[in-house]
């Protein structure tokens, strides 16, 4: 069942940084920290700015979370659960990640 | 640098802004050469000494024996800095490089422009009127009247 779709390189992404990738028509923002193996995928789509900015954004740690802050209002979303920190009605889309031989690949499942 | 009828002024360490400051008259009758070196080293000196983003002017006002020590080390090489500051001057013009232009040439530094990483498409949420003949981003009521009016896909 499970439908993964390798999108570029980890190599591509800077370190503390993200890129935005398309899957299926949706945009998603995947992040990679300096001092985590793993990368993060969220929507890409800013629903406060109304904008396709959040792969832009800088990412970071509030408390144990990760989050992306949005480079428009500079809300926080977790990369985890898409949650929010200061509106946790908003919950933005998360997908399933991993690193299959270099290659950063997304699941289209969810 | 004001011209005069046997050579060139230097005036030096003037300020503009909310702080406004008359510059000094640091030098007179310079030909092209000493006035260019005296440039130099005058800014090599105050890189080397200033703190960061300090105005000159400020750098001058906390100059230990101001104006007449800044000449002391300029004309009379007091600390025998001046052919060092020269060479940092002549390192710094020969290694400088236009950073969009060096930006431009790299195709890995160009990938961080491009909307998608895995993709040459655009971002199809970006709207723009024009207005007084120059692009803007539309708002978010124009917006709705350009999908509305745009054909379909």
């Amino acid at each position: 069942m499970k439908d993964w779709i390798a999108v570029c390189q980890m190599d591509e992404i800077a370190p503390d940084t993200g890129v935005c990738a398309t899957l299926d028509g949706e945009q998603v923002a995947v992040f990679r920290f300096a001092d985590d193996t793993r990368v993060y995928a969220i929507s890409n789509y800013d629903p406060f700015g109304k904008a396709n900015v959040l792969s832009r954004g800088i990412i970071g740690s509030v408390g144990q979370q990760r989050v992306v802050a949005s480079p428009l209002y500079k809300q926080h979303f977790d990369l985890e659960t898409g949650i929010c920190l200061e509106d946790d009605q908003v919950r933005l889309k998360t997908y399933l990640t991993r690193i299959e031989g270099g290659r950063v690949e997304l699941n289209t499942v969810q | 640098m004001i011209a005069t009828e046997s050579g060139w002024n230097l005036f030096v360490c003037g300020n503009g802004g909310m702080r406004p400051r008359h510059a000094d008259l640091f030098a007179t009758d310079l030909d092209d050469e000493t006035l260019i070196k005296y440039i130099d080293r005058i800014l090599m000196f105050y890189v080397r000494t200033a703190d960061r983003l300090q105005r000159t002017s400020v750098w001058m006002e906390n100059l230990e024996g101001g104006l007449d020590y800044l000449k002391q080390v300029i004309i009379d090489d007091s600390l025998k800095i001046n052919s060092d500051l020269e060479d940092g001057m002549t390192k710094v013009v020969s290694t400088y490089q236009c950073e969009w232009k060096t930006t431009l040439k790299s195709p890995e530094k160009l990938k961080r422009f491009k909307h998608f990483i895995n993709s040459d498409e655009q971002d199809k949420n970006l709207y723009y009127v024009r207005e007084r003949g120059q692009r803007r981003p539309a708002t978010e009521a124009e917006k709705i009247e350009l999908i509305e009016l745009s054909p379909a896909d």
